[in-house]
């Protein structure tokens, strides 16, 4: 039997386990989590926007090289579509299951209330994945104007939806706005970064090229250290942010690795340790916007002094369902690229 | 018409009375309730004091848990109310995250009181209003105000801290003693424009 046949049944007997956790988290409704009246949103919602900014993050690139129409990068687009759309089920799948009525989440198709960042959300992520699944379907007539109105939709969309990610992190500490004069920028690179990764950890697996992503993945991490270490100067005066010190050490050893393979040139093994942990980066920042912001308490002191802090640590279900969903991602994405791409 | 409230703090003497009218009165499952007190400590030892800050739903005219709600759960009511129907809660729990004043509690579970044994008959009564999965909050005892009857915490109150009223109307008994002591909502500074005043805090 064919190794990527191997891989593939291997693949869906993880997403067969993870169908069951995603089954059993419907049933069991949040009693096995440890989400809590502090905090409110946990691990589903952090995979959610780690899923959904890596998917945006690779779509964004994708419309950028349909719309200008670059050369010699149809696979990238192809192989790009392919795992943005798995990553968007992924996205969508978690945040469907982290609802409290899960069945209603339908509600938000009439919903008008665009001051609302959940909606802008639904229908960016919903638009995105719509646009990506029509490009793998390969209905797309090969008339520049429809390509470009794809293009742009894509774009739009793409960018839309990581802005309401910024909008969507409201602290519930100082008053319910979280001001960051870097999110939105943040927000963007992060996801731009960790984008390309997984397009070129994912080419790299199936044998393509990825030299020309991993100049534009040099480029994405210099911007990004620089708003990174722009946003920790703010807050030097203000609460410690251990997981800031994090990410900049993280994003300094990405541009070290990244120095080496353009020093070196042939050194495949730096950008692939890159982007690896360049993808880590992206779920640690999306930890410290998610879960990490929560630990503070709403109400200032010294009215909240004597108010208990709550502790949240993804329960072992909340892990199972995360990890479920990654492997349906893996397998949708890797079928969907073996499939069209390989084959 | 805009209801609206307004507490004494130097009358407030923490004893929860309120909080537990309010449990009462909307029969709230265990681990919820909808009102709450914060105490805390002012000054240094040997000089420091206790203090308590009752904090219903502010029912904001600016309200954050409005806007962040994206099926239109939470509406404003033309009497200023800030309610929520239930039947349309999703429970994403956006509105939880937006209030600065934390005043919405998501119902993870529906609890009896005493855990290992069946429900009271006030329980199985007062519970079916609630529903699992979906967001609550204090709507100023609604039904009790639409009998012309004040909220329960403020009729509950010993030291008779609160007052209720209408803050449109300039000649209503809260609207002129606000104007009077000059209250102020708590955290202002927000604009949320809270429908909940202070004095002597």
């Amino acid at each position: 039997m064919k190794m990527e046949w191997i891989i593939l049944l291997i693949l869906l007997v993880f997403a067969a386990i993870g169908g069951v956790s995603i089954l059993h988290q419907i049933i069991t409704g949040f009693r096995k989590t440890n989400l809590n009246d502090h905090y409110v949103w946990g691990s589903y919602i952090q995979g959610c926007f780690f899923f959904s900014s890596i998917a945006e993050g690779i779509l964004i690139v994708v419309a950028s090289i349909t719309l200008l129409n670059v050369k010699g990068m149809y696979l990238i687009a192809e192989a790009g579509c392919g795992i943005a759309f798995a990553l968007l089920l992924a996205a969508q799948i978690l945040l469907g299951f982290d609802l409290g009525k899960p069945s209603r989440a339908l509600l938000m198709l009439g919903s008008k209330n665009f001051y609302s960042p959940l909606t802008w959300d639904f229908y960016t992520m919903g638009l995105t994945t719509v646009l990506s699944f029509i490009y793998l379907l390969d209905v797309l007539p090969s008339n520049p104007a429809v390509t470009g109105i794809w293009s742009l939709l894509l774009l739009v969309g793409g960018f839309l939806c990581l802005a309401a990610h910024s909008m969507f992190f409201l602290s519930r500490t100082k008053g319910g706005y979280q001001t960051n004069t870097f999110m939105g920028l943040e927000t963007l690179l992060y996801s731009l970064l960790g984008g390309v990764s997984v397009l070129i950890l994912t080419m790299f697996l199936f044998g393509m090229d990825i030299s020309q992503l991993a100049g534009l993945q040099m480029i994405i991490a210099i911007l990004l250290l620089t708003t990174a270490a722009a946003h920790k100067i703010a807050l030097l005066n203000q609460e410690s942010h251990a997981g800031k010190r994090l990410m900049i050490i993280l994003n300094v050893v990405i541009i070290m690795l990244l120095g080496i393979n353009l020093t070196f040139r042939e050194s495949k093994a730096a950008v692939l340790f890159a982007a690896i942990l360049s993808v880590t980066l992206v779920f640690v920042d999306k930890y410290y916007w998610v879960i990490d912001n929560q630990k503070t308490n709403t109400i200032p002191e010294p009215y909240s002094q004597f108010q208990q802090k709550g502790t949240y640590r993804p329960s072992f279900k909340e892990w199972n369902v995360l990890l479920g969903c990654l492997a349906i991602c893996a397998f949708v994405g890797y079928s969907i690229i073996y499939l069209k791409i390989i084959l | 018409m805009r209801y609206g409230m307004l507490i004494d703090l130097s009358k407030c003497v923490g004893c929860n009375a309120c909080t537990v009218a309010c449990r009462n009165h909307n029969g709230t499952p265990a681990g919820v309730s909808l009102h709450k007190i914060m105490k805390y400590e002012v000054g240094k030892y040997p000089n420091s004091k206790m203090k308590f800050l009752p904090m219903p739903c502010m029912q904001c005219e600016n309200a954050p848990c409005e806007k962040a709600c994206p099926v239109g759960a939470t509406m404003k009511r033309p009497d200023g109310i800030v309610d929520i129907i239930a039947d349309r809660c999703i429970g994403c729990r956006g509105c939880v995250a937006a209030c600065p004043y934390e005043s919405r509690q998501f119902l993870w579970e529906i609890k009896n009181y005493y855990e290992q044994a069946p429900a009271t008959l006030f329980e199985k009564k007062k519970h079916k209003s609630f529903q699992k999965g979906t967001v609550v909050k204090c709507g100023f005892c609604l039904n009790r105000v639409q009998r012309g009857q004040d909220p329960a915490c403020v009729a509950t109150c010993p030291s008779q801290c609160r007052l209720f009223g209408d803050l449109d109307d300039p000649n209503s008994e809260i609207s002129k003693a606000i104007a009077a002591k000059n209250a102020r909502p708590f955290r202002e500074e927000l604009e949320t424009k809270p429908s909940v005043y202070y004095i002597n805090g």
